[in-house]
């Protein structure tokens, strides 16, 4: 395979993982206050996500691949609401270990990643056409 | 055919030669998030060149075989050293490799005219011939 072609292939991967990424971090902020519903059960645990490199022998090139979709072992907090169905016997429930400004901070390295490979492709894109318009004229 | 005249040949090595590193550069910028992953480049076009005019052997009798000289495996930079390591162990800056790929389009960019070019010259001098 050509490298241009071969580049487009290599930057789409890395599309394909930093969107996996971004679904990660919509995921735990969608569930930010995702409660437990039996008395002192566990609620949301935030979702981490980890990239590795893999090996494509088609394109003679290392793509991206996601390694693990794991949870982050982290301590829940809790917040004082004996009403609520999973208070535990001291009426505290325990909250999410979700933490709304490092979701925020990570979809914009996650979209700031996405923009640099979508760059790729479109100058890719443009030596294939500046090899194409070589057959003009 | 066309390869034969050297213009040619060299314009279309270095056309391969960004081609290789644009492929290098999208990779790097793939594994922008990768823990441990460290960036590659290639050496310049100008060591490579030594490599792609080595002295071949003539072929002075009709059995004899000229081996295909044409280095498309670019070397690769061993010794490349990035602006910033990351905690994670991740050696891709974003901005560079965003210069970089600017630099390579510019060069591809600028072979590409010259091919076109050259072409041209040898149109003018086919259409002499009436």
């Amino acid at each position: 395979m050509d490298a241009i072609a071969a580049t487009m292939k290599i930057a789409s991967s890395g599309l394909q993982a930093q969107s996996v990424r971004v679904r990660m971090v919509s995921e735990n902020i969608a569930n930010a206050n995702s409660l437990g519903s039996a008395p002192g059960a566990d609620p949301y645990r935030r979702k981490t996500i980890v990239f590795q490199s893999e090996f494509d022998k088609v394109l003679g090139a290392d793509v991206v691949g996601i390694k693990k979709i794991g949870v982050d072992p982290g301590d829940f907090s809790l917040s004082y609401d004996p009403s609520h169905p999973a208070a535990d016997a001291k009426g505290y429930v325990k909250v999410p270990n979700v933490n709304p400004l490092m979701e925020m901070t990570d979809m914009r390295e996650a979209t700031r990643s996405y923009d640099a490979n979508l760059n790729m492709i479109e100058q890719a894109r443009g030596m294939a056409m500046s090899t194409i318009a070589l057959l003009e004229g | 055919m066309i390869d034969g005249i050297s213009l040619f040949q060299t314009v279309s090595q270095k056309m391969e030669y960004i081609g290789v590193r644009q492929s290098l550069i999208a990779q790097n910028v793939a594994h922008a998030d990768t823990p441990g992953y460290e960036a590659k480049d290639l050496k310049p076009f100008s060591e490579a060149l030594k490599t792609v005019r080595p002295a071949g052997m003539l072929a002075t009798h009709g059995r004899h075989m000229v081996a295909n000289l044409g280095n498309t495996d670019f070397r690769e930079d061993t010794h490349h050293e990035g602006w910033e390591v990351a905690p994670s162990g991740n050696q891709v800056t974003l901005e560079e490799e965003m210069i970089d790929a600017a630099d390579n389009q510019r060069e591809y960019e600028l072979a590409a005219q010259l091919m076109k070019k050259h072409v041209t010259m040898l149109k003018a001098t086919l259409s002499t011939r009436t």
